[in-house]
């Protein structure tokens, strides 16, 4: 396109805002990892790869499915598991936040009473997080830290 | 003219030891009801709105408002006796001249608190019997039934109350109960503000500012009200409108026409035009495209030929018609690959609305997680980092990268906007798929119609040659018929047209009656009564002695119709004893005002004691002296010694009704 640009005596850039999608915000992965910790795990703690393998799955409701495939038998037909630097991040606030803790000897992060409290007001609400929900009721404690250990084992090789 | 006039009350009390009264007759000017603290002063004045009904200003209903002296033991030089039953009666008229007496128990074995029994006539000054009968008050329809006494004394009044808005969608009577605060001052709460509310607000919005509206007789009650009605007449024409626009857009679709200049909502100039496609697919108007056909139709109606007669044009036809139908053809196509490519084009947008709707609902979900995180007092639900209690930017792309997200509601408001500009792009392209299924219609219709003629015209030429055409009558027919489908089509839209002029005509009508309505909120009489409830509620203030603020920075405020101090609240601006002089000055600015523009104060003012926070001896006479200049009647009670009120009252017309120091309701004496 042609501008006239010979008549411009100013050009003025203004820096507009820019949408962010809603998984982004850290209060969704926060829900998520609270939800997780909650609904999904032994002693409502879990590792770091769980977390992940979470949030790959709540990104399109066509995973639930591989979900359910992989615990059935953690060798078959593994697909490509992204990683997502804002899992851990979103880890890291909530540790601040006095939500989970951390325990550097196991590796693992553990549901704190103040993050309880936050995963049932989330859980009350009938009408948000419906799919999350959905799909870690459906898990319940299957998703082990034996099938996680041989699903990202296999990968690894 | 609504008036209420109290000539007498009377309370009687049965109490085991025989009957106990009390008695006063008013004038109709100033009365000043003496009697000591704590004799029963107060019971005197609220007996008044005991019997007519109203003691929700006492803030209940029924008997338990009144004092146990009324209903339980009366106590009387030392001694305690049993209340048996008691009642109170007033006598009252109306500005026509009309007395009536009201009496209601308070307690008794066989009376209900509920009934009231009106007896027509002045039985309190007379000694005469009366036509008796009995309403009911506190039941549902007691103020709008027959045998409702609010409904009955509000007519005895004079007042003809309006319907005004309520909490809910249907309008209400604005009950007689909310006007009592106005003119009635009662002792515990009436003091404490310049609307002291009954129990409940009735369910009406902005009850104080509708009583003094009514009270005040204001006309803008009218304006709204008329408004009202304005607002249901143009969602009925609007109503009409679009559905004679959706039976001519259907009339149009059945012969294919195509509108031009058909607005969806009522509009004067609004002028339509109805088009066809002609043979050739241009569009031309319905009123050319029937002249042309019956053109045509009139030419070869008059001969029928035989094959022989037709055989050359037919020829020539055929040659003619095979090069049509290609162009035809290929037009059709041409026109389907537009089509197509329109509903790919919205089927891509309806894709992305979708896209937009989901991520609508999963931006409202973090807003609901924002609220929940807020409530756990998450740091994070706050913007702010857990750690360092620094800002972040809601995201939870790496902190230091440099661009600013929006926020959740600016996200929010982002995918709104894109929502409304997509749901705009798809009514568009739907528009543009109707108007070119139209065309193709067109297109196809006349290939088929081509195609089957040029059949035809083979066909004829290998028939013998003597025969008559059948092909000339068939088409002869066919226009016919065309003509007979686009005139009864014309004729509906004539019909139409007729509707639609009819509610123009109403539309302007309507147009009309809205201009008529004031611009201005108030008319040039509401104007005039604020105006001079302003000067005189200033005046009354200067008189009673007010020096909280400058008078010249009271007005009454035009939205609320209370005193404010630069627009502000004048009750933080004022001293105790200064809010007591503000509420003399309110409650008789209000009487002033009907007094000399019309309104609907019922002339009457009634104080259960003015001298209230240690008021000035001084004040308390020019209010009395205020009061007996007013032209209204007053029934004033206080507890000043006899000897004060009498210095205060020298100057002045007054009647003092001086109840002793003795509890008032006494021992009948024969």
């Amino acid at each position: 396109m042609d501008l006239p640009y010979e008549h411009a005596k100013k050009i003025t850039f203004t820096r507009r805002k820019i949408p962010v999608s809603p998984e982004y915000r850290p209060l969704t992965k926060i829900a998520q990892i609270v939800l997780i910790l909650s609904m999904a795990s032994r002693g409502k703690s879990a590792n770091l790869l769980k977390f992940q393998l979470f949030n790959w799955a709540f990104k399109s409701r066509e995973r639930d499915r591989i979900l359910l495939l992989i615990i059935q038998d953690p060798l078959i037909t593994p697909p490509l598991i992204s990683m997502d630097p804002s899992v851990n991040r979103a880890l890291q606030f909530a540790v601040a936040d006095k939500l989970i803790s951390f325990s550097e000897s196991t590796g693992k992060f553990t549901l704190l009473s103040k993050g309880e409290e936050f995963a049932q007001a989330i859980i009350k609400e009938t009408d948000i997080f419906n799919a999350e929900k959905e799909l870690l009721t459906k898990i319940g404690l299957k998703v082990t830290d034996k099938v996680i250990s041989i699903l990202f084992k296999e990968r690894l090789i | 003219m609504a008036q209420i006039k109290i000539n007498a009350l009377k309370l009687n009390v049965v109490t085991d030891h025989g009957l106990f009264e009390t008695f006063s007759t008013f004038t109709n000017g100033l009365n000043i009801v003496r009697a000591k603290n704590s004799t029963g002063k107060s019971s005197f004045t609220n007996s008044i709105l005991y019997a007519l009904g109203v003691e929700e200003l006492l803030g209940g209903t029924n008997g338990k408002t009144m004092k146990p002296v009324l209903r339980e033991e009366l106590t009387y030089q030392g001694n305690s006796y049993k209340v048996l039953e008691s009642n109170v009666e007033i006598q009252i008229s109306n500005n026509n001249g009309n007395t009536i007496s009201i009496r209601r128990w308070i307690t008794s074995s066989t009376r209900e608190e509920k009934l009231i029994e009106v007896e027509y006539g002045p039985s309190l000054t007379e000694d005469k019997k009366f036509k008796k009968q009995d309403f009911y008050v506190h039941l549902p329809g007691s103020a709008q039934n027959d045998a409702g006494f609010h409904s009955f004394l509000a007519e005895f009044v004079g007042w003809d109350l309006p319907l005004v808005p309520s909490f809910e969608d249907k309008e209400r009577l604005l009950y007689i109960q909310t006007l009592f605060p106005l003119f009635f001052i009662e002792q515990i709460k009436g003091w404490s503000s310049f609307y002291a509310q009954p129990t409940s607000n009735y369910g009406i919005r902005e009850l104080p500012t509708r009583a003094i509206e009514y009270i005040l007789g204001l006309d803008i009650l009218n304006n709204s009200k008329q408004k009202e009605e304005l607002r249901i007449e143009k969602a009925l024409i609007s109503q009409e409108w679009s559905s004679l626009i959706n039976a001519i857009r259907e009339k149009a679709n059945i012969i294919g026409a195509t509108i031009e200049g058909l607005s969806d909502k009522p509009e004067l100039l609004s002028n339509h035009e109805i088009y066809v496609y002609d043979k050739n697919q241009k569009l031309i108007s319905l009123k050319e495209r029937i002249s042309n056909i019956l053109y045509e139709f009139n030419e070869r109606s008059t001969v029928v030929r035989s094959i022989k007669d037709v055989e050359k044009e037919h020829e020539a036809r055929i040659n003619n018609i095979e090069n049509k139908v290609l162009a035809l053809q290929s037009e059709a196509n041409s026109v389907r690959q537009d089509i197509n490519a329109s509903i790919i084009n919205q089927n891509t947008l309806d894709a992305n609305r979708s896209q937009l709707q989901q991520d609508l609902k999963s931006n409202q979900d973090v807003k609901r997680l924002l609220d929940l995180g807020s409530d756990k007092s998450l740091y994070v639900a706050q913007g702010i980092c857990p750690t360092c209690n620094q800002k972040i930017h809601e995201t939870l792309l790496p902190q230091d990268i440099e661009f600013q997200p929006m926020t959740l509601e600016e996200n929010i408001k982002y995918i709104k906007d894109q929502l409304a500009t997509l749901k705009f792009a798809l009514s568009q392209s739907a528009n543009v798929v109707a108007e070119k299924n139209k065309r193709l219609r067109a297109v196809t219709e006349a290939l088929e119609e081509e195609r089957r003629r040029l059949r035809s015209l083979k066909l004829e030429l290998r028939e013998d040659p003597r025969m008559l055409s059948n092909l000339d009558i068939e088409e002869t027919l066919n226009l016919k018929w065309k003509i007979k489908e686009l005139q009864e089509a014309e004729n509906s839209f004539e019909e139409f047209g007729k509707k639609l002029d009819l509610l123009k005509k109403q539309w302007e009508q309507y147009l009309k009656s809205t201009k008529k309505i004031p611009e201005e909120f108030f008319s040039q009489l509401d104007k005039t009564k604020l105006e001079t409830f302003e000067k005189r509620f200033r005046y009354y203030l200067e008189q009673f002695g007010y020096s909280s603020t400058p008078l010249n920075d009271i007005s009454i405020s035009l939205d609320k119709f209370t005193p404010v101090v630069r627009g502000f609240d004048i009750k933080f601006d004022s001293s105790a004893s200064d809010f007591i002089r503000l509420r003399w000055a309110f409650a008789l600015s209000l009487n002033y005002s009907t007094n000399h523009y019309g309104g609907n104060h019922p002339r009457l003012v009634i104080m259960d004691e003015p001298g209230q926070q240690q008021m000035n001896i001084n004040s308390t006479g020019k209010l009395f002296y205020s009061l007996s200049e007013l032209k209204s009647q007053s029934i004033i009670a206080s507890s000043l010694t006899l000897e004060e009120i009498k210095s205060i009252t020298q100057k002045i017309e007054v009647n003092i009704i001086d109840l002793g120091d003795e509890y008032i309701i006494k021992p009948q004496t024969n």
